[in-house]
């Protein structure tokens, strides 16, 4: 079976640094695989390449058999790849449910004068979308939120709504960026349960970043390490962590600054 | 959209539709039809401004375009005027496909800067490209409407309450557009792309055609407010391209509340009244404005309809203010 997703010897310079140097790798169906590396491996580089918020200098980028290198974010979303940012990224000025609403535009839209004029197809697919949005909000958690303001809750229910908000745009593949950031270990361990529960009863394909190595350790299927723009390694948990070059990228981090990823790493080895 | 908006929208209307019943005195009557006409053009103006949140200084073109469009074809074609209402609206929707295509896809300044030269660059053709627009001059009497059925003359508008009723009809018609637009999920894809263009993005939203879409829609009204101008004022000169009416209603959109229904009805209400019945305090009429202008933005950035709803929330306990009101 084909991959759904391949990532073709991409290469990104911003000026001479070169953010990504060669990277390759494949997600398969209903994988969860994390991308893990020390800060400025190259992580956040490669999720805008493949989302379309940059263009790699070479290299290609496919999915579903289709080379979708050169298309813009929007088009990468409507053919079912849909991101999460590092820095937390909601409509913050509109209601938890609005949020997810926004987020189902592609669902609610069809021909102008069907959509104009609020036609019973159209108020089908508001309604589907409606009972969609209502489970999301049970699955994180969220329900009790859907009238507040985004921009009123609390941190770690803002990083659930941003994963809500990628799952209300019906996507194959998601990827989040640092989901775990600044989550407490509750928190953490609730959002590996809702990680694994996407990938088993939705389907969906998972590409993580992520810093947090329980986090990273307990939920991915492969993972794939960066370091200075460069695949340095790739494979289950159980190999990756035992693997030299790995070891070192954390360990030599460690030593310019005060990584809590190269910690957890040691704890987890 | 709530329900408060809904109710105020059609209290509005029916207000206005029995207003002439009682009040017969002429100056009233043409101040409502100013005030209709204004609210044409705010409403339209905050379809992008409001609910796209782009702010564009060159809505004044469409108006112009819709007038001039209007004038041309009835006194050069001899196009009924009630038919000059739709034709302009879908000429200046066309202007305003061309013109959106070229500006919508900056942002921010850019937009607000780019607008405003082309609203300019065409107020200068028409000024000399005296061949088709008669340059300064403009068009003078330009005829009213006239509605019969079978030789049988029903209206003649040689009153000013038959222009009342067709001004009222004209808001009506754009009230409805933009309740259609601000139920359907084409409001969420605008206000997703206001409240966070990279998550817009990343969640499949094309920023440029969710604004182009409402930009065209915006254009097509407010061509039907300058044909309505054209055949109610009878003339069409290139101040219609100027930057007094941009400037008005403009204000009107930001006193009653963009982003809303009812925002800019009330605004227009407001502004419109004050704007007429000021008239003997020309010189300093403006002034007030502007200043009352700088407040609202400082100090009331949801405009009137933000204080009534947080006024009733506060009533009813809720002191936090939904997005519908941003």
């Amino acid at each position: 079976m084909p991959a759904l997703l391949a990532i073709d010897n991409v290469t990104r310079m911003f000026g001479g640094v070169v953010a990504a140097r060669d990277i390759a790798f494949e997600l398969q169906r209903g994988e969860i695989v994390s991308l893990i590396g020390p800060n400025g491996a190259g992580k956040t580089t490669l999720f805008n390449i493949i989302t379309g918020f940059v263009k790699p200098s070479s290299g290609r980028v496919h999915f579903d058999g289709a080379d979708i290198t050169n298309l813009k974010p929007q088009q990468v979303a409507q053919r079912g790849i849909v991101r999460t940012f590092q820095i937390t990224n909601v409509f913050s000025g509109l209601t938890v449910g609005e949020n997810l609403r926004a987020a189902q535009y592609l669902r609610l839209t069809g021909p102008f004068w069907r959509t104009m004029l609020g036609l019973s197809d159209a108020r089908d697919r508001q309604e589907a979308a409606d009972r969609d949005a209502a489970e999301l909000l049970r699955v994180v958690g969220l329900e009790h939120l859907r009238d507040e303001t985004a921009r009123n809750l609390a941190y770690g229910q803002l990083r659930l709504l941003e994963i809500a908000i990628g799952l209300a745009a019906s996507p194959k593949i998601l990827l989040l960026d640092e989901p775990a950031a600044g989550l407490n270990s509750e928190e953490s361990a609730r959002l590996v349960e809702l990680l694994r529960w996407l990938c088993r009863e939705r389907g969906i394909t998972l590409l993580l970043v992520e810093h947090d190595m329980s986090v990273v350790m307990s939920v991915s299927d492969r993972i794939v390490v960066m370091n200075f723009g460069q695949k340095i390694a790739e494979g289950v948990p159980e190999v990756v962590k035992q693997d030299r070059r790995v070891i070192e990228a954390y360990l030599g981090a460690s030593l310019d600054e005060d990584d809590g990823a190269a910690n957890g790493m040691n704890a987890d080895a | 959209m709530n329900r408060l908006e809904t109710r105020g929208v059609l209290l509005f209307l029916a207000l206005a539709a029995l207003a002439p019943l009682v009040i017969t005195d002429q100056f009233f009557i043409h101040v409502m039809v100013m005030v209709f006409f204004y609210a044409i053009l705010a409403s339209s103006l905050n379809l992008t401004v409001g609910f796209v949140g782009e702010l564009s200084l060159g809505h004044a073109a469409f108006l112009g375009i819709g007038a001039y469009a209007s004038a041309i074809l009835s006194t050069e074609y001899g196009l009924p005027a009630l038919a000059c209402i739709p034709v302009a609206g879908l000429l200046a929707a066309l202007a305003g496909l061309v013109i959106g295509l070229i500006t919508l896809h900056l942002e921010g300044h850019f937009f607000v800067l780019i607008t405003l030269a082309f609203a300019e660059v065409l107020r200068l053709i028409v000024n000399n490209w005296i061949e088709v627009t008669r340059g300064p001059l403009g068009f003078s009497s330009i005829p009213p409407p006239r509605l019969s059925i079978g030789g049988h003359v029903l209206m003649d508008f040689s009153s000013r309450v038959q222009f009342y009723y067709l001004a009222l009809a004209v808001l009506a018609v754009t009230i409805g557009v933009v309740l259609l637009y601000a139920q359907s999920a084409f409001r969420v894809g605008a206000v997703a792309v206001r409240e966070n263009r990279r998550l817009a993005k990343a969640v499949g939203i094309d920023p440029f055609r969710q604004a182009l879409l409402t930009f065209v829609i915006g254009a097509f009204l407010a061509g039907m407010a300058g044909s309505f101008y054209a055949h109610y004022i009878t003339f069409v000169g290139p101040e219609v391209f100027g930057f007094s009416f941009m400037v008005t209603m403009l204000m009107m959109v930001a006193l009653g509340g963009k982003g809303t229904v009812l925002g800019p009805l009330l605004g227009a209400l407001l502004i419109g009244v004050a704007l007429e019945y000021l008239r003997f305090i020309n010189e300093i009429r403006l002034s007030v404005f502007g200043i009352l202008l700088i407040l609202v933005t400082m100090y009331l950035p949801q405009g009137a309809i933000g204080l009534l709803a947080w006024r009733r929330m506060r009533k009813a306990g809720i002191v936090k203010v939904s997005a519908v009101t941003r």
